[in-house]
């Protein structure tokens, strides 16, 4: 349960957050982790039997190998080109308000799947992947969900046997070191990030590369068409490798308060009128 | 989604019954039940055929035996819960609880025990109740440092590294998976779990526990398409004497998980005004 605060980042919690950065910078700082130090690239990746690389690991994002939520120095934003958006969803989207976003657009404040791409982009914590020949196996802390991918280059199975899923249905490729998985039929109750929601016909294709032992990148496409105009791609993310041999921490969600403290904002909103 | 998934069952149906057979929806169960037949008959396991032993179990590279696949409860390598011919009870010792404890559980009602079922209330079944509380399909990915143990209740996990010693007491915290220790003992992997959150329950029967509980989960496979699973329960403040289960048959399936979160359970709500009516008739 660390961090907690970090995805539950509220409104109305949002000054209490300001306030309480102060006293956390002792513990981060005897962890080292006020100035990010990036952990050196650390050899050539590890590779399984069959050959392929390997991504099992415990893996932070950003640089550091742990843990870094309260660094003083704030991270660089990535270069993504804007979400083409049709006119509709811009406008929908936009008229969202913050609190709205928190509760309906957030898994982790609903302790709802967050689905794909939601286990990487709607999650801050630490990720485990297991990779087995044939087998991706990834497990995340966020109400202690995982997801299993065959990585053997089957296709998806045919459009009138799938059912919506909140992981929707995956399936995966190696294209040289990097591993494709692609998924459809994804449930509309989750979402991209931050309030980007889509249709039945969402399409993700997920790139996962290690370049050295001690990072991971992670890119994804979007392909909507009945929410974008053209398909959109991530910029690339960086995780690295537990830099101490930590396990992910269990985390269940099972009596979250802030959904009920989100009602009563939102009615406060309306009454007052206030807008995005 | 327990609506859809109990949807889901019609097409390869698991011990849903069982685990949701409340009294409200007995007799929708056993109408249901009936109409399963037919679709079941299709797949050939009215009669449970077992799985032949398949030849001896596969090994890693460090030479310990490979627990890794998907495992369906009992024999047939298969969901097969509205199998004709019903379940052997095993045989087990009765629980040695100390008579306060005996009487707690006596006292719950059928919906007392129902809503303190972590499959009823969408919470996480803890150690051992992955196993005793879960009728479906498991799913173990193993390396030579790790065993990661998937399910399908709830989308919930847990990985242990192996060989791993307890953390120290004053380290450990509740949780709902416990402080498991592991180590191989020839061909059989134990694991000793310690400092449980006394929300889960050892068995779907109301056996609750003291935070003073020690769990030891024996698991072998005695042959290519069989996994055992055998579990002792120490707990000082409720039993007389420590517990052991029998050992209880998975065997190997060539199907995926499917995917199971538990987001809208509405059973919990009517189990509750079941329950405020139950006390208004005492």
């Amino acid at each position: 349960m660390k961090s907690v605060a970090l995805a539950l980042a509220v409104v109305g919690v949002l000054a209490v957050a300001a306030a309480a950065q102060d006293p956390p910078k002792t513990f981060v700082e005897a962890r080292g982790s006020v100035k990010p130090v990036p952990l050196p690239p650390g050899g050539p990746p590890a590779r399984m039997a069959d050959g392929h690389v390997d991504f099992s690991g415990v893996w932070f994002p950003g640089p550091t190998g742990k843990a870094n939520a309260w660094s003083v120095v704030p991270d660089e934003p990535v270069k993504e080109d804007p979400i083409p958006f049709q006119p509709w969803a811009r406008e929908k989207y936009d008229a969202m308000t913050r609190t709205e976003k928190e509760l309906f657009a957030n898994a982790n404040v609903q302790c709802l799947p967050p689905g794909t791409p939601g286990t990487f982009t709607e999650n801050p914590y630490a990720i485990q992947i297991i990779t087995t020949p044939g087998l991706f196996v990834h497990l995340i802390e966020n109400n202690n969900r995982w997801r299993v991918v065959h990585t053997d280059g089957r296709p998806h199975p045919p459009k009138e046997e799938l059912e919506p899923l909140f992981n929707g249905h995956m399936v995966a490729r190696w294209e040289g070191d990097t591993l494709v998985i692609d998924s459809i039929s994804i449930d509309e109750r989750t979402w991209i990030r931050d309030g980007w929601f889509h249709s039945d016909q969402l399409h993700v294709i997920e790139r996962l590369r290690r370049p050295s032992r001690n990072y991971l990148q992670y890119q994804f496409t979007i392909e909507d068409p009945k929410v974008l105009t053209k398909p959109w791609t991530s910029a690339w993310r960086t995780y690295s490798l537990s830099a101490n041999d930590e396990d992910l921490t269990e985390n269940f969600c099972t009596n979250n308060q802030q959904v009920g403290q989100l009602r009563k904002l939102i009615e406060l909103e309306k009454s007052q009128g206030i807008q995005r | 989604m327990r609506t859809m998934r109990i949807a889901l069952r019609t097409w390869r149906p698991a011990l849903a019954g069982p685990v949701f057979a409340m009294a409200g929806l007995l007799s929708a169960t056993a109408a249901a039940q009936e109409q399963q037949k037919t679709f079941i008959e299709a797949r050939g396991s009215v009669k449970p055929v077992p799985l032949p032993p398949g030849g001896p179990p596969p090994r890693m590279a460090d030479g310990h035996v490979d627990l890794s696949g998907v495992w369906f409860a009992g024999p047939t390598g298969k969901a097969n819960a509205w199998s004709v011919v019903p379940d052997t009870p095993p045989m087990e010792d009765p629980i040695p609880f100390q008579p306060w404890a005996a009487e707690k559980i006596k006292g719950m009602s059928r919906t007392e025990q129902q809503l303190g079922n972590a499959q009823v209330t969408c919470q996480p079944l803890g150690v051992p109740g992955m196993w005793t509380m879960n009728p479906y399909p498991h799913q173990i990915v193993m390396t030579p440092s790790l065993f990661v143990h998937l399910i399908e209740s709830n989308n919930n996990w847990r990985v242990v590294r192996i060989p791993r010693q307890h953390k120290p007491k004053d380290e450990q915290e509740l949780l709902f998976m416990g402080d498991t220790a592991s180590r191989w003992d020839g061909d059989t992997l134990v694991l000793e779990t310690v400092s449980l959150d006394a929300r889960t329950w050892i068995q779907g029967n109301g056996w609750f526990h003291s935070d003073d509980v020690r769990i030891i989960e024996r698991l072998r496979r005695p042959s290519r398409n069989y996994l055992a699973y055998q579990y002792t329960v120490e707990d000082p403040k409720v039993l007389t004497k420590p517990w052991t289960s029998a050992w209880r048959t998975f065997s190997l399936g060539s199907e995926d998980l499917t995917e199971n979160f538990c987001t809208n359970n509405e059973n919990v709500e009517q189990l509750m005004k079941l329950y405020q009516q139950e006390r208004g008739n005492r």
